[in-house]
């Protein structure tokens, strides 16, 4: 076993300035795509809700163009400003919206969702009635480029919520176990309307009344959840709003790379429950290049496994899975990469190494990764208040080791996970 | 007539080239103004001792040397420093931090103090003087951490060389020896319960390193001998080395294993700990006679105790009882790493209404006293926890070792970067608040 630091990655921004925070970086060399030709320098929103949450949300985009103060701390490095979207500030872009792009559900809609009795009932109605006002968006001649689907109490009461109500603890899900969603909840709920979006090849933004007003009351079905707290404006402007400008197209920030390095491209597999059949099993791959975009592609089949019972693909599903994001690669790039990372959350069966070997062979990839990662529950301990440094990595042996993604952060001066919450 | 120099020039001159010592020895430069100046005598620059790269971060120093052996108002921990309206004004004007150094020239030691930082507080600014912290203000080479700090808040996002912290790692992992054989039989019995029961009868005292799997007992104890020989097929019975189970990279066989280490480790901890059913949480037994129990141990540095089961709260009818006892327990977790087999062990608690029957309130306890723990404290439960399992049953006047496990505390890691806590926690809005290893972080945007 030998313990190590991985150095915080640089991350690059505007005319491939680096800096190490993606807000500061934004905020003193703009996104990374800012001076590149055919980046889009206006993002059209669309807003999904009710009277009151459409209105709600409207009003906080104007109220991000103009910006946000710190919050008042002594960590000015965790909690910076918003200096607003205008005057070229920030992500040298325009967010807009205009009524042409709102779509307001009826109260006397909204009573009849969340009066429908039954979990996966109601999520099935929800998820079709919002689909088909995007749907209605998505006919425009001026078509939104993200539409944020600013979603009611009584509807986040009766969906979102409705995981946390049955009980269920996070931190207790067994790591094996691949990632499923319980039908009818938050998880479902998410996944079904991103599936159905997919479709309509829109992006959507969830989002919660309190972003816009903080003296919303979300009603908590467990107690334990009542003591939620709200981050400050700046932050969930950040948050929001870098989000919004990669869902558009945009690209915030990348990696920073050595031209030295090889040209890599990193697949990501997971497994999920479809929502048109409850018991079939498919498989997504996103694919992301150095450029930092990602691409979903669609894979195949999912089955179990006879060694580990967990999702696997099949020899000729992962084959064509990674020949197929070869090819994306290709269109891309006009060649093949010269590196392939895989990763997922289950061991690689022994189908799936033949499957995806065949396709790394025929492309003639020297360089190939394979990566399984799991929760664990090792943990290192320091002589101190603050957990280990993000980046401690214990190296088990050649292929296993032990890094904490989540840890104390030298630029923020603090442990990060206790202030990063809220939506 | 002779030239002169005056003295007090050659104490200012002493007083600095002592602070350029100690920059120097921090790997920072220093400049100094030289000639006419008004009240700064140099710049620190910060860089990068590992890449020598500079960074144009720059500090500005006021150094102020004296002779005298005893300051304003000096204890064993303070003094002060009065300082001019003049001085405050030029200062706080400025555009880069100030530091305010004091030379002690007789004792050979230094203090600094951030300038803009002490007088944005406005009691302070009315006082007109600066009040030095011996331990805290002390100018050496560790100091570097808290100078970097100074240097990068001056212009938020900014970022400073990273400071090399020599720092020690614990990892909650055990290493663990195992009896090297492992003994297997036919038995009529089909399931642990109904294999358990019959053993029982024979003898209820019969220790449970054992398992049934299709109509097989695989036991770390000899079957051949009593109890276990009167209800298996001891003529079938077969040897193995424990090494075709421990390192077998079949799923079945590494998951038997695991569930014969479960059982030996339920019994190695007997009769100071019990299992608690549902969680697999094994925990200290409460005595019959008395509501508390500490445990003795030694901990990293010296011997210690813990309090490790204690009642809380009392009863609405029975005003004498507490409402429920907290045991200190921990998780086990069996895992190989690298052909080698651990113990992980996660420290928590139990929760009981009497010392025996479950508290149905645990959910809540549980939260709220994670929610105070920070990363030391976890850390003070692991090596407990590490004493406990290297000491306990390891065969003295009173008994025999356990024959089937054995745990081996890991070294401790060193790693060239830390967390300077000290400084860190001076900066927190509420430095009170519990920073947690349990990871609370909801999910972000989506």
């Amino acid at each position: 076993m030998r313990l190590s630091h991985l150095a915080e990655p640089a991350l690059e921004f505007g005319s491939g300035l680096r800096h190490p925070d993606i807000r500061f970086g934004i905020m003193d060399y703009g996104p990374f795509d800012v001076h590149i030709d055919g980046a889009s320098r206006r993002i059209k929103l669309g807003i999904v809700g009710s009277a009151d949450t459409v209105e709600g949300t409207a009003r906080w985009i104007e109220a991000c163009s103009d910006g946000f103060e710190a919050k008042s701390s002594r960590q000015a490095n965790l909690f910076p400003r918003f200096p607003g979207l205008r005057n070229d500030e920030t992500f040298r872009c325009e967010f807009t919206t205009s009524s042409e792009l709102q779509r307001i559900l009826p109260t006397k809609e909204i009573g009849r969702l969340v009066a429908i009795p039954g979990q996966r009932e109601v999520t099935r109605e929800v998820v079709s009635t919002i689909v088909n006002e995007i749907a209605v968006l998505a006919e425009r001649t001026a078509l939104p480029d993200v539409v944020l689907i600013a979603l009611p109490v009584e509807i986040i009461e009766r969906t979102v919520n409705a995981r946390e109500a049955t009980g269920e603890n996070d931190d207790e899900v067994d790591a094996e176990a691949p990632v499923e969603a319980e039908p009818g909840s938050e998880l479902d709920f998410r996944g079904m309307l991103k599936a159905a979006c997919m479709r309509l090849r829109i992006p959507i933004q969830l989002m919660w009344p309190t972003t816009f007003d903080p003296s919303y009351r979300i009603p908590r079905k467990l107690k334990e959840n009542s003591d939620r707290r709200m981050q400050d404006p700046a932050t969930i402007a950040w948050n929001l709003i870098t989000a919004i400008y990669y869902k558009a197209g945009g690209l915030p920030w990348r990696l920073a790379r050595d031209a030295r390095e090889l040209r890599t491209s990193f697949v990501g597999l997971s497994f999920y429950r479809s929502v048109e059949g409850e018991h079939m099993h498919t498989s997504t791959a996103q694919m992301f290049d150095e450029r930092g975009e990602g691409l979903i592609l669609r894979g195949g089949r999912m089955v179990e496994s006879e060694e580990d019972r967990s999702p696997h693909l099949t020899a000729e599903d992962a084959y064509a899975l990674l020949r197929d994001s070869l090819k994306v690669f290709r269109g891309q790039h006009g060649h093949y990469p010269a590196r392939v990372v895989l990763h997922k959350t289950s061991r690689f069966d022994r189908n799936e190494l033949d499957g995806f070997h065949k396709a790394i062979d025929e492309r003639d990839i020297d360089y190939a990764d394979f990566v399984w990662i799991q929760k664990s529950m090792t943990r290192l301990y320091r002589l101190g208040v603050y957990p280990p440094l993000r980046g401690s990595l214990l190296r088990f042996s050649k292929d296993q080791a032990l890094l904490y993604t989540r840890g104390s952060v030298d630029f923020f001066r603090t442990y990060p996970g206790m202030y990063v919450r809220g939506r | 007539m002779a030239k002169k120099i005056g003295r007090t020039d050659i104490i200012g001159e002493r007083g600095i080239a002592y602070i350029r010592q100690v920059v120097l020895s921090m790997g920072f430069m220093f400049y100094e103004t030289g000639g006419v100046e008004a009240g700064i005598d140099g710049f620190i620059e910060l860089r990068d001792e590992t890449t020598g790269a500079v960074s144009n971060l720059l500090l500005q120093v006021q150094g102020k040397a004296t002779e005298r052996t005893r300051l304003q108002a000096e204890t064993d921990t303070t003094f002060e420093f009065p300082v001019t309206e003049a001085d405050i004004q030029y200062w706080m004007h400025g555009t880069a931090p100030v530091l305010l150094l004091v030379v002690k020239l007789d004792e050979g030691k230094a203090y600094w103090k951030s300038i803009k930082e002490w007088f944005s507080d406005i009691e302070h600014l009315k006082s007109r003087k600066v009040v030095f912290d011996k331990r805290s203000d002390f100018f050496s080479v560790d100091a570097k951490a808290a100078i970097v700090a100074v240097a990068t808040s001056a212009k938020p996002g900014s970022t400073g060389p990273s400071v090399r912290l020599h720092e020690s790692l614990l990892v909650n992992l055990l290493e663990i020896g195992f009896a090297p054989k492992i003994y297997w039989a036919p038995t009529h019995h089909h399931t642990d319960k109904s294999f358990g029961a019959a053993l029982r009868e024979l003898d209820s005292k019969a220790s449970s390193e054992w398992i049934v799997r299709s109509n097989a007992v695989l036991s770390f104890n000899d079957l051949d001998k009593w109890p276990w020989n009167k209800i298996c097929d001891v003529s079938a019975m077969e040897v193995f080395d424990t090494s075709e189970w421990s390192g077998s990279d079949d799923v079945d066989r590494v998951r038997d294993f695991v569930a014969l280490l479960n059982r030996a480790i339920g019994d190695f901890v007997r009769p100071d700990l019990r299992r608690d059913r549902d969680s697999g949480i094994l925990y200290f037994v409460k005595p019959r006679n008395r509501g508390k129990l500490n445990y003795a141990y030694r901990s990293l540095r010296n011997l210690t105790t813990r309090r490790v089961v204690k009642g809380y709260g009392r009863q609405r009818d029975h005003p004498g009882k507490p409402a429920y006892f907290r045991h200190s327990g921990f998780r086990p977790h069996f895992v190989r790493y690298d052909q080698k087999w651990y113990v992980e062990v996660s420290p928590t608690y139990h929760f009981s209404r009497d010392g025996w029957e479950p508290d149905f309130k645990a959910g809540e306890h549980l939260k709220k006293i994670k929610e105070l723990e920070n990363n030391a404290a976890v850390m003070g439960q692991f090596v407990m926890w590490q004493a406990f399992l290297t000491t306990h049953r390891t065969g003295d006047l009173l008994g025999e070792a356990y024959p089937h496990l054995r745990f081996a505390p890991l070294e401790s890691f060193e790693l060239d970067v830390g967390v300077p806590d000290q400084l860190w926690t001076a900066q927190e809005s509420n430095p009170t608040s519990p920073l947690f290893d349990f990871d609370k972080m909801q999910e972000g945007t989506e």
